[in-house]
């Protein structure tokens, strides 16, 4: 059990660092309001991340956990309050449920959606200048290891254009 | 995208964990001896004034601000992150670097927003770290998570601004060093949703501002305070509007973006904590004939 939340914190917390630093690289690339949907993705995900964290350690520590002997009990509470101050979790949610539905609003979308293309960004994601970003970067990896596969790499790379 | 540290980042970084381990931590006992012994949880203790003048000796001042400007170099977000990360291990290092909140959001909407007179009286103080800010938005009587309810009253009186309401969880009020407030309210509820609301400058002695209580968070009375305010017919200037009438909306939306960054990497430090602490406590505690550590 104690092993599995050792696992389990060192998981949680680099995803989560890796997802902050991914919002951050977006703001300084492509500006603050084409990461809003990260920015509220790390605003759920980082407090969550480290109340288990922090719940687990309070286990572990036995009584200690909860007295002040130690600094958990206060940071737990402390950290508890960043669900609800600057936006309760689920109002990140919804900016983020809702900035994902927008897509599917317009008519074409579900054709294109299943039609393969999205693995490489070229859906109706692709007019976010992030997600253009997102897709140049997978370009670059892809032809970076390409080598390495023994297949020749195509001279330019082409994509499918989005229907509309 | 590359998360590789940029030659600035790593040498700050080693910069910020030399001052961590030789300064900030040790700093966390007395820092509990201080506040203990003053009796008052709102205390401003010695320990913190000595960390603040470490760290700007060592340069480690003022590094929140994503963009340079006339006061600072600028620090990129992804350069920055890291060395929120490091800060959240403890409670003393934003303040002591000068890089905590609300003041950093605050400052930074003043570097943006701010008229030369308003940079001038309340920006360099808080760049010097001399003074400290609130940010006044959130309302007891609305759902204050969608902005758009927040309802003080925000009324243009001939040159002055007369701000009528009640606020709470406003963090940093409860310190004798909290100055000033941006407080967010209504200047025209006829105006479109997004275009009601504006932001004023009201210095914390305006006559007619009550701090009415400061707020526990789970029992526990942190030292900035969370605290309801009222404003009671309170009349500043109308040069201490920030920005445009109407624009508060748009503004509050900006001062959150870095603040998110740093809000998370210094909750993942936290968390980093944490789980060194369960570490080294399973390592060496024993249950059952075996380490801690090793217990199924
Ligand atoms: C509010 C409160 C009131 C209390 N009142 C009393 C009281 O009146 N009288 C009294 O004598 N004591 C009291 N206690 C103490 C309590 O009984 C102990 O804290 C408890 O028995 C755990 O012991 P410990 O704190 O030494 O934790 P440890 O024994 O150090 O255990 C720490 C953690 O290790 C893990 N662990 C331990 N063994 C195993 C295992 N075999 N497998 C997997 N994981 C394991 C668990 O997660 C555990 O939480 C009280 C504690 C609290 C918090
Ligand atoms: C420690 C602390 C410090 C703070 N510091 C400041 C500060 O300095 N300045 C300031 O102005 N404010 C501050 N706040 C206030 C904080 O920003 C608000 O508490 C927060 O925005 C939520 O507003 P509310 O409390 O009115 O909750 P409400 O808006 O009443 O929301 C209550 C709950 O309703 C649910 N909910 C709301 N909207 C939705 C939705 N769309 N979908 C689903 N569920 C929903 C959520 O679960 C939410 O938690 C602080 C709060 C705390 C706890």
């Amino acid at each position: 059990m104690i092993q599995t939340w050792i696992a389990e914190g060192r998981i949680e917390i680099d995803q989560a660092r890796l997802l902050t630093l991914y919002a951050a690289w977006l703001m300084d690339n492509v500006g603050n309001k084409a990461a809003r949907t990260e920015i509220s993705a790390i605003k759920v995900v980082a407090p969550n991340v480290a109340l288990r964290v922090i719940d687990n350690a309070i286990q572990a520590h036995g009584g200690g956990g909860v007295s002040d002997d130690f600094p958990l009990a206060a940071m737990y509470a402390g950290i508890r309050t960043l669900r609800i101050a600057d936006g309760p979790d689920e109002v990140h949610r919804m900016v983020i449920a809702r900035r994902e539905l927008r897509r599917y609003a317009e008519s074409g979308a579900d054709a294109w959606a299943s039609s393969g293309a999205w693995l490489m960004g070229a859906g109706p994601r692709a007019a976010d200048p992030a997600r253009r970003l997102g897709r140049e970067s997978v370009l670059r990896v892809v032809s970076r290891y390409w080598p390495a596969t023994g297949c020749t790499p195509p001279a330019a790379p082409t994509f499918p254009t989005h229907p509309r | 995208m590359d998360f590789e540290f940029s030659p600035k980042a790593a040498e700050l970084r080693q910069r910020l964990v030399e001052f961590m381990d030789e300064r900030i931590i040790p700093a966390e006992a007395i820092y509990r001896q201080q506040m203990e012994a003053s009796g008052d949880p709102h205390f401003h203790p010695p320990v913190i004034e000595e960390l603040k003048a470490e760290a700007r000796t060592r340069g480690l001042w003022n590094l929140f601000l994503p963009h340079a400007t006339e006061w600072t170099e600028g620090l990129s977000n992804l350069d920055y992150a890291p060395l929120a990360e490091i800060l959240g291990r403890s409670p003393l290092a934003s303040e002591a670097l000068n890089c905590a909140a609300p003041d950093t959001g605050n400052m930074e909407i003043l570097t943006m927003f701010g008229t030369p007179e308003q940079q001038d009286r309340w920006l360099v103080p808080l760049l010097e770290g001399e003074i400290r800010s609130c940010f006044a938005m959130t309302e007891p009587a609305v759902a204050s998570s969608d902005a758009t309810n927040i309802e003080c009253s925000i009324r243009r009186d001939g040159d002055e601004y007369v701000i009528n309401g009640r606020k709470w969880w406003i963090s940093g009020a409860a310190s004798s060093r909290c100055k000033v407030a941006i407080v967010m309210g209504k200047t025209d509820p006829d105006a479109p949703t997004h275009s009601q609301q504006s932001m004023v400058l009201v210095p914390m002695d305006a006559p007619g501002l009550v701090i009415e209580r400061a707020l526990p968070v789970f029992g526990y009375q942190d030292r900035e305070g969370h605290c309801e305010l009222s404003f009671n017919d309170v009349r500043v200037p109308v040069t201490n509007l920030l920005g445009t009438e109407g624009g508060g909306f748009a503004m509050a939306q900006a001062r959150l973006g870095p603040g998110r960054i740093h809000h998370c990497m210094r909750t993942l430090g936290a968390a980093e904590r944490a789980l060194e602490l369960m570490c080294r406590r399973v390592v060496e505690r024993e249950a059952f004939g075996k380490p801690l550590a090793s217990q199924v």
